[in-house]
């Protein structure tokens, strides 16, 4: 491994690549341009760092979204070399470095600034699906007197949903998006169907206005390109034709949700001895 | 208070018809993606040129001439072209139609590095429609190039 690692320093360090930038500045291009850029690679050097270095080092006009720098914040996600990527997640090695690696805004957002992608109609599409737990008793949710059952095997229905970064790379690869400027896209369906399969939810019926549209589900002919494409395992593509059966199921009348009632403290119960205290109460006291 | 916000300029990015026909270095779904609408297209363009002929009220004679128009030059291929379209976008149609409704997909499962996507999972059914499209064809070209040509 150790030998490994030596023998790609030796071919990489110090070697010159040329990045092939797409530019844009609204105040003055009629058009994005492409703009050619070479710098020397350093060990562990991801797409994002080469981004830096030629802003700090050569073009302090470049303009890009990032943050975290370790796949957290989702904010760095652009088409590299043709396919969306998180930059800070893809190392210039994985590329081939003997040719120009292109990176350019992601696909299927307007461009705000050279690989700056405009979100503002991503996030709007992300609001519409309603994020969040929808429950009758709406008392209970803004003032908790206790939580929710829900057992590991339900938590498992949702979680892998539960972790997009919101990073657009999966609009970047649809194919419907890339004609249907309106469709919601992957990211804001998968994220209804992460609430829809939450034990605690009750908001089928209340999300379907935006869910099921012209522009929604079923516009949705499975490519799969959405899956491929997340940097973070969500399996958007998968979240979404789930979604459709719950559809499905609501619309023939046979979706029966009972949300998760509140949890109880079993009383009259003896502590056996040698177990800990719970933690205090954070909510209902 | 109250802030204003300035509409910034933006240029348009999206892929097009172009994105949506080329498949890049996606996965197979994503080339029976486009291949399911392209051959659902050609279905239905074909549908009222069939119907149109074959409503003709012709006699016998009208008839066979009408029938030897179509036969004529590469329209027989292009009438095979057609049915191998159809047969494909009905079978790729039923595992569309049971992965829309959640049948053949895998369940979810925590995103543990390196993903494996759904998609793989139900392969198999991609493999089965290629196998059941190309036995039909087969024997469709049998029939359509072969037998009734002698
Ligand atoms: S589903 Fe995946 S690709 Fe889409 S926004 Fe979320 S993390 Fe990014």
């Amino acid at each position: 491994m150790a030998a490994d690692i030596k023998q790609l320093e030796k071919k990489y360090v110090g070697k010159e690549v040329e990045f092939r930038l797409l530019r844009f500045a609204p105040d003055k291009d009629r058009a994005p341009y492409f703009q050619s850029f070479r710098i020397k690679l350093s060990q562990g050097m991801t797409v994002l760092d080469a981004l830096m270095r030629i802003k700090e080092t050569q073009d302090p006009t470049l303009s890009y979204r990032k943050s975290c720098r370790m796949g957290i914040c989702g904010s760095c996600a652009m088409q590299v070399n043709g396919f969306p990527k998180l930059t800070c997640q893809t190392q210039v090695t994985e590329l081939n470095t003997d040719k120009p690696i292109e990176v350019r805004p992601l696909a299927n957002f307007p461009i705000l600034r050279d690989l700056v992608p405009d979100l503002r109609n991503f996030l709007k599409a992300h609001e519409s699906i309603k994020p969040y737990v929808i429950r009758e008793d709406a008392e209970e949710l803004d003032h908790p007197t206790g939580e929710f059952y829900q057992s590991p095997k339900e938590l498992e229905k949702y979680l892998q949903f539960a972790y997009c970064i919101k990073c657009g790379a999966c609009l970047a690869a649809c194919p419907t998006n890339a004609t249907d400027h309106e469709f919601l896209g992957p990211q804001a369906l998968a994220a209804a169907y992460r609430y829809v399969a939450d034990s605690r939810d009750q908001g089928l019926e209340q999300r379907l206005e935006a869910v099921d549209g012209p522009n929604g589900i079923f516009r949705c002919h499975y490519a799969g390109a959405c899956s491929e494409a997340c940097p973070k395992g969500v399996d958007p593509s998968l979240g979404i034709q789930l979604l459709k059966r719950e559809i499905l199921k609501y619309r023939v009348g046979a979706a029966h949700k009972k949300p998760a009632p509140l949890a109880v403290t079993p009383k009259g119960l003896k502590r056996r001895e040698g177990i800990p205290l719970p933690p205090e109460k954070t909510v209902g006291q | 208070m109250k802030f204003f916000q300035l509409e910034p300029k933006t240029h348009a990015n999206y892929l097009g018809v172009k994105g949506w026909a080329y498949g890049g270095r996606y996965g197979i779904e994503r080339y029976l993606y486009t291949l399911q609408r392209v051959t659902g297209l050609g279905v239905l363009l074909y549908l009222p040129m069939h119907l149109i002929v074959t409503s003709q009220k012709l006699n016998q004679a009208g008839w066979e001439q009408v029938m030897g128009l179509v036969a004529r030059g590469l329209l027989p291929f292009g009438e095979f072209l057609v049915f191998v379209g159809g047969v494909f976008h009905a079978f790729n149609g039923i595992r569309l139609l049971l992965t829309h409704f959640g049948f053949l997909m895998a369940q979810p499962a925590r995103p543990i590095y390196p993903f494996t996507v759904a998609a793989l999972k139900q392969r198999w059914a991609v493999y089965l429609v290629f196998v059941m499209t190309t036995v039909v064809v087969g024997y469709g070209a049998w029939e359509f190039l072969i037998v009734a040509h002698h």
